[in-house]
């Protein structure tokens, strides 16, 4: 089974226009973060792009969010960058085990990107020397892994179905 | 220089140094960090706003118009309780004219004055990189809300600003470990800290010393000493006391008068005679609140440094020595409510 957003370049009648897919994802997501206490629900937009090789639209995107994630966050400026950079390397190498479109590849990656997420988040908290999260790491790694793979899946199948491929 | 080399440095060293070299940039400037809240803040604030607004308009609609189960009860006994606290306050307001007279007769310094803002709480967690106990209100600058302005409700303190955006603020709660409040109790009059511990867990009083008397039950004020907080505005209800038996100082823990993260209307206080309640708090100086020569936190810096204006005017009992905090965090077990 393949999930692969990739489209035909020309675009079809009745397709959302890519600005306000994306508007509504953003929307949704900063909504989903609110009510699930802090789960992060954004990463899935740059990973979809990088699944259809939409390097630009990445790119910009990843910045957005970089910028969205900081200013209701209470770390110094940074740390999303970092998170961001991690994922393309471990999106980058992912691609050569496993191929994108294949739901296996979704599953194992939000495992990765989930526990890469903590990892990037308890170093910049011992770091900045703030208190320690009083959770324990896998159950909230659980729920991210699960966040992820929900949110990125259910997006991903959308995007297919009426999305556009292009820049936005 | 082989190729390989010079990948290896094109992508790896060269960006690992650039990140390195805009992270400290920004730790010593906080240029990113206002950048963040002022875009990323708004943001976020704006996506949420309407959402709530639509649901603060649905529940107003619903318990006005729909639900009003008890409401004929709940009107008679608010009748009754109006009733008592007119007398209450026609006793009070006697008191309140001799304590200004004699205040001015003694030429205590005038208190600090205040200004008043009503702001809605529109969001609370707003992703992976909220790692402090904090909410998001509708208030910002362009509403004259400053860093660090005290947040309250009517039952008592919340929080203060820890990030202003333009239309949106970020509140750090009175739980959270990084806050603490210099406080005396009610009836004793025993000056302390109290620190937060954490969503659903006790609030620590620290510092009362082993002979003082402070009892479970005794309302904790704040005593206006850092100067972020006005005096008198109670913060929370102590529950446990437990006699020191080695330490100099009694272990007692409190709990907040209100549900923190339960609310939906609050007010900030900003204070009208400019004075500087101290160092940031979430730009990176004090983000890093515990790192050695970084102020510790919002009550604690300028207590370290002498305030420049005198506090409000205390109570004839109320002479508090300047507490200083460890410089490094000391962490103790963390009492979760029953």
């Amino acid at each position: 089974m393949r999930l692969s957003a990739a489209h035909p370049s020309t675009s079809k009648k009745g397709q959302i226009p890519a600005i306000i897919w994306w508007t509504d994802f953003l929307i949704i997501a900063l909504w989903a973060q609110e009510l699930s206490g802090g789960l992060d629900f954004l990463s899935p937009g740059v990973l979809i792009c990088l699944q259809t090789g939409q390097w630009w639209t990445a790119l910009w995107m990843g910045a957005l969010w970089v910028l969205v994630q900081e200013g209701g966050g209470n770390l110094v400026f940074g740390v999303s960058i970092l998170f961001y950079s991690g994922m393309l390397v471990f999106f980058l190498l992912s691609k050569w085990l496993l191929e994108p479109e294949n739901p296996l590849f979704i599953i194992l990656f939000s495992l990765l990107l989930a526990c890469w997420s903590w990892v990037v988040l308890s170093g910049a908290i011992s770091f900045q020397e703030l208190p320690a999260r009083p959770y324990s790491p896998w159950s909230w790694i659980a729920r991210q892994w699960a966040a992820y793979v929900f949110f990125w899946g259910t997006a991903l199948l959308i995007y297919r179905r009426g999305g556009r491929n292009g820049r936005v | 220089m082989s190729p390989r080399f010079k990948r290896l440095v094109l992508f790896f060293f060269l960006p690992l140094f650039l990140y390195f070299s805009m992270y400290t940039w920004n730790w010593k400037t906080g240029y990113l960090d206002r950048l963040a809240a002022l875009t990323g803040l708004e943001l976020t604030g704006w996506v949420l706003a309407p959402g709530r607004w639509l649901q603060n308009n649905v529940d107003e609609f619903w318990s006005r118009y729909v639900y009003l189960v008890g409401v004929r009860q709940e009107n008679e006994d608010l009748v009754l309780r109006v009733r008592e606290l007119e007398q209450e306050l026609t006793r009070v307001s006697e008191k309140a004219k001799s304590a200004d007279r004699l205040t001015s007769l003694l030429r205590f310094s005038p208190e600090a004055s205040w200004e008043m803002r009503g702001g809605r709480v529109i969001g609370q967690k707003l992703g992976p990189n909220a790692i402090l106990e904090t909410i998001l209100v509708d208030v910002g600058l362009r509403h004259g809300v400053g860093l660090n302005d005290p947040v309250i409700s009517p039952k008592g303190v919340v929080g203060r600003i820890a990030k202003p955006g333009l239309h949106f603020s970020s509140v750090v709660l009175l739980s959270d470990p990084s806050s603490r409040i210099p406080v005396i109790t009610s009836e004793g009059r025993v000056p302390a800290i109290v620190q937060g511990q954490g969503a659903g867990a006790f609030l620590e009083v620290k510092f009362i010393p082993r002979n003082d008397p402070v009892s479970p039950g005794e309302i904790l004020l704040s005593s206006g000493l850092g100067g972020v907080f006005p005096k008198g505005i109670p913060v929370a209800r102590v529950v446990e006391v437990t006699p020191a038996d080695v330490s100099l100082f009694q272990r007692v823990y409190a709990e907040p008068l209100l549900a923190l993260r339960y609310y939906e209307e609050l007010l900030v206080l900003s204070r009208t005679d400019g004075f500087d309640a101290g160092q940031p708090v979430m730009t990176p100086a004090v983000t890093n609140a515990s790192s050695p020569g970084a102020p510790q936190t919002d009550e604690k810096s300028p207590e370290a440094k002498p305030a420049t204006q005198a506090p409000p005017a205390a109570g004839p009992s109320v002479t508090p020595p300047p507490v200083q905090e460890p410089s490094t965090i000391t962490r103790h077990p963390v009492r979760k409510k029953p």
